[in-house]
């Protein structure tokens, strides 16, 4: 791990997105050439895999779909086993632009404690306003808003935007999540995750654009019951077996299910 | 009920009893069930036969501890069954779809290395491996 040559490597978990897929790649091999790009092609019915390759990323096809948490995980285990130093999460819709990763990563080198840091819409950053970039649509932010203070409960510390899948994660807990990375409400639970195995998250202020293409995983007109299952799952998640979490993974087996 | 019905009752309940446990034992030896699992069902097996050998004091005492009759009791003891047998499916298709999850995503890990290694353009170090890239319904 020299000085000035991290290996970084951005995730893009895509579910038949093309297009967006395509256009995502092309921005972070221009705004973070020393980065690879890895696609996360999560069973795809069109061409998300070929077109993704041809436009300069490293491909991971799952046979099948999988869903965004477990192609998330894909990501992270690759990263972990090629020794890459950062694994940045960037969506596949192109909500996420290239050029505000920079600002992720500065976080991870001005703060050699920080494990994990996630791009916030909701947190004001110095000179730009607040309302810039996309935020959500009314209901959804009401929402976030109520996961955003559970959770700040739960990890003891205030969190703004606890659905956003901008994170960069860096060292041991790359390999950690690529083991113990939730699957069906990943966002939320895998901060809680973190917490409890002793991880520093912070978070970083981010402008987001309006999704390029395909659809949300949270989808619209599902968002009560939505928040309801992902509030039972990370209750749940909390009475599950966590001493030791951190640095021995074995001792965390019923989530490991080996 | 006359004394006949009964014995024919019972001898019906027996009869299911046995059959559990025969159609059990010949799975386990055709290989189509695994042991562990096989041991809920030799249980379920043995205990309709008990109960129908042993029906009328067996449902005596029934009644006089919990004081269901037996057709209650008999509803009950299916819905626990039931119950029990679910929660087991449930932790298998857990474990099932976790295992699944892993393997399915090693391999496109490894299909990735594998290409890199290789040093292929495009598809064509797994295209040995790997079903035509686009999918569709037809392949499930």
């Amino acid at each position: 791990m020299s000085e000035g040559k991290r290996r970084i490597l951005c995730i893009i978990p895509a579910y038949n997105e093309e297009e967006a897929v395509v256009q995502v790649v092309r921005e972070l091999r221009e705004h973070l050439p020393q980065a690879d790009v890895l696609v996360v092609d999560d069973g795809s019915f069109d061409r998300t895999a070929e077109r993704a390759r041809a436009a300069g990323a490293l491909v991971c096809s799952l046979a099948f779909n999988l869903g965004i948490g477990a192609a998330v995980q894909t990501g992270l285990k690759y990263a972990a086993r090629n020794g890459y130093d950062v694994a940045i999460q960037v969506d596949g819709d192109g909500q996420h632009p290239a050029e505000e990763i920079p600002p992720l990563l500065e976080v991870l080198e001005k703060n050699s404690e920080v494990d994990v840091v996630i791009g916030s819409r909701f947190l004001p950053s110095p000179g730009r306003p607040v309302q810039d970039g996309f935020k959500s649509t009314g209901t959804r932010r009401i929402g976030i808003r109520i996961f955003a203070a559970a959770i700040s409960v739960i990890c003891r510390q205030r969190l703004t935007d606890t659905t956003s899948g901008f994170r960069a994660t860096r060292g041991e807990a790359i390999g950690f999540l690529g083991r113990f990375y939730p699957r069906d409400y990943p966002e939320v639970e895998a901060l809680v995750l973190l917490h409890q195995a002793g991880y520093v998250i912070r978070e970083t202020p981010v402008v987001m654009r309006e999704r390029q293409g395909g659809a949300s995983s949270i989808r619209l007109g599902h968002g009560l019951y939505y928040m309801i299952k992902v509030f039972m799952a990370v209750a749940l998640g909390l009475l599950k077996e966590t001493k030791g979490l951190k640095g021995d993974p074995t001792t965390f087996p019923r989530r490991a299910l080996d | 009920m006359g004394e006949d019905k009964t014995l024919i009752i019972q001898a019906l309940t027996v009869l299911l009893g046995g059959l559990i446990c025969v159609a059990t034992v010949e799975l386990i030896r055709r290989d189509l069930l695994r042991t562990a699992y096989a041991l809920i069902w030799l249980a379920a097996g043995v205990a309709v036969a008990l109960i129908g050998l042993f029906s009328s004091g067996f449902f005596y005492l029934v009644q006089k501890y919990t004081g269901m009759l037996y057709q209650t009791f008999i509803l009950f003891c299916i819905l626990s069954f039931a119950i029990i047998l679910m929660m087991q499916f449930s932790i298998l298709i857990s474990r099932l779809s976790d295992r699944n999850k892993r393997l399915t995503q090693d391999v496109a890990i490894l299909q990735e290395e594998l290409r890199r290694q290789r040093g292929l353009p495009a598809d064509e170090a797994t295209n040995q491996i790997k079903a035509p890239a686009t999918r569709g319904p037809a392949e499930r």
